[in-house]
């Protein structure tokens, strides 16, 4: 609930758009669109993860549907990439939808374990059908236009972004998916119909996941069952989210950009030991996970509301079980006097 | 047909690998509620240290498994502390932050032993490894290895010992007081921390020596970790998560599907099988074969 921080994103959002124009370097054109893929991926599975509670290790799914559509489609039926990617994403939300309904009953580490299966066996059927290409994969007509892609990626996680914004932040959406995180009985006794967010939240993080993997099928011109739906990605989403902040809009964002940024820089400068890039990258989650477990924005954000409570000599949050009688009764003397 | 008792005969010497991959982890998983990404990257681990150990010293590796189990009881019991520190109440959503946490681990090892072991595939030579036992009458004949079935006869042995400690010893009554409710576990006397260490010590030293075993029976890479995990998370889901008396079971079913998969069907539809059959068994019963787990 702090627009201040937000109002920031007006301005970098206007630079990312300036970028192209001014800057022509189609390399880093490309390090910066996979960037904002990242940062998508990372927010989308933060609404489910961070927001709602509920922990998808299946996230590659849709944007492997997402890819699969538009390859098939534009490879096998001769479509224009423009009507496949609604349809990419139209196609992710629907899995979402189907799956979310029996899936979402289970709680915890169930559901953990039954979107991870899911995704693995998604992952195996497109290693095994033909029209997917097997492991060999799928390639798609080159289309060199590096900026093309930039734009279509900035759009639709730009709008992912303030579509969160607007219902995590401001709707009563962002308060339901909070009070189902805590407590789903709780909720359940408000009247909130928790089934019904639950699925909603699940489509709502499927669908942008379901567009950017179709942008990314004709962007790299080549997809597999690997590149598309590995736990990879996945696990790659997890990692940024938590490393940025779970919780949080930006934080996933934030830890999207660092994680990637030393990925492609390790792997730029240091790709003889690629092998490190593992111990490093694992090191430093158990780390996080460890020591800082509201990640980088999360904690940066609690010093940042310290000091200022501390700055304007107020006190710290009421705490629940303080009562108003005990901060009224005179310290150090009996009640009895 | 004539295959059929060949194949029920491998999936059960299949099955009695699986189950010591699959026992650790549903105990950790019962007392201390952990979902353990690495348990795949401990077997790996353990599988490489039987082969070096195997090379070095020249004793059999069903000699080394005692040796492998103590070096990672103790590793096992280093790391727990953190792990519980990770899990402890206080901090927003323990369940995510144990499965991130060993999900880092399972990386560093993964990362580890690649850079020190290499991508080469290796297996431990056995003085088993050689000789089986074979029976023939007419059309019907069987084969036994004898390093699968020596598999077998460690798993049930594991078995035996992990159920005589849980329902004999005081240690053991103790573990289970806090699988059910760690506080009055604790009031009742249960040092929990160090209960915690020594199942987690258990815990790590069963997936190494598993790891020793599968590297002697079949082989193992340092990219290989990954499936076994994926086995033992199917396995404990099977059986009810943190259900002992389920896992033998569950595992020995596995093993039969994937041997008559890969026989009648193809290789390639097995890990298909096995996910979707995964996915429709936690949405039917998510508490397992047996309705018990946690």
């Amino acid at each position: 609930m702090r627009p201040n921080v937000y109002l920031w994103l007006i301005p970098l959002l206007l630079i990312l758009v300036a970028l192209p124009l001014v800057f022509d370097s189609p390399f880093m054109l490309r390090i910066v669109t996979e960037t904002i893929m990242w940062i998508g991926l990372a927010i989308t599975w933060d609404l489910l993860a961070g927001y709602t509670g509920y922990l998808n290790f299946g996230h590659a799914m849709f944007f492997g549907v997402g890819a699969y559509t538009t390859a098939i489609l534009m490879k096998h039926a001769g479509w224009a990439f423009i009507l496949t990617v609604p349809l990419g994403g139209l196609l992710a939300g629907l899995l979402a939808l189907v799956i979310g309904v029996p899936t979402l009953r289970l709680k915890g580490a169930y559901f953990a374990i039954g979107t991870w299966a899911l995704a693995l066996a998604i992952q195996q059927l497109a290693l095994i059908l033909d029209i997917t290409g097997g492991p060999d994969g799928m390639r798609l007509p080159p289309f060199l236009n590096p900026a093309y892609f930039y734009f279509w990626m900035l759009g639709v996680v730009a709008g992912t972004f303030a579509l969160y914004w607007v219902l995590l932040e401001r709707a009563p959406f962002g308060l339901k998916v909070r009070a189902i995180r805590e407590d789903q009985e709780g909720a359940m006794a408000l009247g909130i119909n928790p089934t019904t967010v639950k699925v909603q939240a699940f489509v709502l993080s499927a669908i942008p996941v379901g567009l950017m993997g179709s942008i990314y099928a004709y962007w790299i011109t080549f997809i597999d069952p690997l590149s598309a739906l590995g736990d990879i990605l996945t696990d790659q989403a997890v990692v940024m989210a938590v490393v940025g902040g779970l919780g949080t809009l930006i934080g996933p964002a934030i830890g999207a950009v660092i994680v990637f940024a030393f990925k492609t820089m390790f792997w730029a400068y240091l790709s003889d030991y690629q092998v490190l890039y593992l111990i490093i990258l694992g090191a430093a989650i158990a780390l996080t996970v460890v020591f800082l477990p509201n990640g980088l924005w999360g904690t940066f954000m609690g010093y940042r509301e310290a000091s200022r409570t501390f700055k304007n000599g107020l006190s710290i949050r009421p705490r629940i079980d303080e009562t108003a009688d005990t901060e009224k009764a005179p310290k150090g003397e009996p009640d009895h006097v | 047909m004539q295959l059929l008792p060949q194949v029920i005969l491998d999936g059960i010497l299949i099955g009695g690998v699986y189950i010591t991959i699959a026992i650790g982890f549903s105990l950790v998983f019962g007392v201390m509620h952990i979902i353990d990404f690495a348990v795949g990257e401990w077997i790996m681990l353990g599988a490489f240290m039987g082969y070096y150990l195997n090379r070095w010293i020249g004793l059999d590796p069903f000699l080394l498994l005692p040796f492998v189990f103590f070096v990672f009881f103790a590793i096992g019991y280093g790391l727990q502390p953190v792990i519980g520190r990770v899990l402890s109440g206080k901090r927003g959503n323990p369940l995510l932050m144990g499965l991130v946490f060993t999900f880092g681990i399972m990386l560093m090892i993964r990362g580890l032993g690649l850079t020190i072991f290499g991508f080469y595939s290796r297996s431990i030579p056995s003085a088993l490894a050689s000789s089986s036992w074979l029976y023939e009458k007419g059309d019907f004949f069987l084969t036994v290895p004898f390093v699968r079935l020596a598999g077998l006869m460690f798993a049930a042995a594991i078995t035996l010992t992990l159920s005589f400690m849980l329902k004999k010893t005081d240690f053991g009554t103790g573990v289970r007081a806090l699988a059910q409710h760690p506080e009055s576990a604790g009031l009742m006397g249960v040092n929990s921390r160090k209960t915690n260490c020594v199942i987690y010590g258990i815990y790590v030293g069963i997936s190494a020596m598993t790891g020793v075993l599968i590297a002697t029976i079949f082989s193992i890479t340092p990219m290989e970790g990954g499936r076994y995990t994926v086995l033992a998370f199917f396995i404990v889901v099977l059986a009810g998560m943190g259900y002992l008396p389920g896992v033998p079971w569950a595992a020995l079913l596995l093993g039969l599907l994937q041997s008559i998969f890969i026989v009648y069907l193809s290789a390639s539809y097995t890990l298909l099988a096995v996910f979707v059959f995964l996915y429709i068994i936690l949405l039917i019963s998510p508490k397992g074969l047996f309705g018990k787990g946690w």
